[in-house]
């Protein structure tokens, strides 16, 4: 299974970017091989529809959960549509945020926001 | 000769420079093109007669002739289409129109449909035009196209841009034989007219400058002029009885005759200016 987490940066100790469509990093950890995957989410992000742009990469990628802090509409769409679960994320390292999700410590995400909130 | 009144910083003065001049232009046209906020007609107080939805075409998806390939999602460089199990999802607010995602459709699944982003609005003989984008509406580029289509290429036109130097400014420039830059003597006025000055060079639309609320400060704007040698062809006081009878909606065009003469001299000094 493939969780993904926004992060302000590529390690698993930086700390989770509680925007989704503006997230500077999504890092995609995969719960059998522990490999980690870094999408550099920032990178030409254009003026708008990056929460669609972010959840299409995710569903490309078959992600099943993402932990993150808010999410706007359009991203919602997207994220629902594909069945992608929510999961809140709290201040903290990406790890530790992880951990507490394999240790079945989250729930859903509780904060959705207007569009371009993040910018 | 088409002129179009740009200044970057809002407030400066477009308005006031542009509806001046297209009183004083015989056979003039003026065009709003500042459509998330048209203000001109509070000034030329024109009879609106026409009203026209501006129409964009935006995908529509045949969910049972897609493969879910995902093409489209992928050509669109707007994030407007994402593809999620073999489905199509449209974000209508976020195209922008190009019908890439028509022409990479292979199965042919995609067909364009219209949708309606404001209005347009314009007096009997087209001497006054504006738009009005919706709300909501991200981009109001196809509304400033319909606003030009009325212009006609034997009348002068001044065209009132929107602030910012961004695409609609862009939208509004292009086909301009002339761009008069507004600018007011404060350092905000003056590093917004530096991008807009830079933009009009970089377009290549000669330009000259209207200092307005020209008095205390003015010298870092001169400075700038002079070493770009930009044309300072009209200074406006900065003056309350100017300011007061602007709050009842008159013009110094409508106050003053001496600014008829004025902006009549302003015209005719771009004119030769274009000729040159």
């Amino acid at each position: 299974m493939k969780i993904a987490i926004t992060t302000s940066g590529p390690s698993l100790e930086d700390e989770l970017d509680k925007r989704f469509g503006r997230a500077e990093t999504i890092l995609v950890y995969d719960t059998d091989t522990h490999f980690v995957e870094v999408i550099n989410n920032a990178a030409g992000a254009p003026s708008g529809g990056a929460g669609i742009a972010a959840a299409q990469r995710l569903v490309d990628r078959d992600v099943a959960a993402v932990i993150t802090g808010q999410v706007g509409p359009n991203a919602l769409r997207v994220l629902e549509a594909a069945g992608i679960r929510l999961v809140q994320g709290f201040p903290g390292s990406a790890k530790s945020n992880l951990d507490a999700f394999k240790a079945g410590n989250m729930g859903d995400l509780q904060q959705f926001v207007p569009p371009h909130s993040g910018k | 000769m088409r002129l179009a009144v740009l200044s970057g910083k809002g407030g400066t003065g477009k308005t006031t420079v542009s509806t001046s001049l297209a009183k004083v232009i015989a056979n003039s046209q003026y065009a709003d093109c500042d459509v998330e906020e048209p203000n001109g007609a509070i000034f030329l107080k024109p009879d609106l007669m026409e009203m026209d939805d501006v129409l964009v075409l935006v995908p529509k998806v045949d969910q049972s002739a897609c493969t879910g390939c995902g093409a489209c999602a992928r050509i669109c460089q707007f994030s407007a289409i994402a593809v999620v199990k073999k489905k199509v999802l449209i974000f209508p607010e976020l195209c922008h129109h190009c019908g890439a995602c028509v022409l990479v459709c292979e199965p042919g699944a995609l067909t364009e449909v219209e949708r309606s982003i404001g209005t347009i609005e314009a007096s009997a003989d087209n001497a006054f035009i504006q738009g009005r984008l919706a709300i909501g509406e991200p981009s109001g580029l196809a509304i400033i196209d319909a606003i030009k289509q009325r212009l006609d290429p034997n009348r002068p036109a001044i065209l009132d841009c929107p602030p910012g130097a961004g695409c609609s400014v862009v939208k509004s420039l292009e086909g301009a034989d002339y761009a008069l830059l507004v600018t007011e003597p404060t350092p905000f006025g003056l590093h917004d007219l530096a991008i807009a000055w830079s933009l009009v060079q970089r377009m290549e639309i000669p330009a000259g400058l209207v200092l307005n609320k020209s008095g205390s400060g003015n010298e870092p704007v001169y400075a700038f002029c002079r070493e770009h040698q930009l044309p300072v062809l009209m200074e406006i006081p900065y003056s309350r009885s100017i300011a007061t009878a602007y709050a009842a909606g008159l013009l110094p065009v409508d106050t003053d005759p001496v600014w008829i003469r004025r902006f009549t001299d302003l015209y005719d000094r771009i004119g030769r200016e274009v000729a040159k």
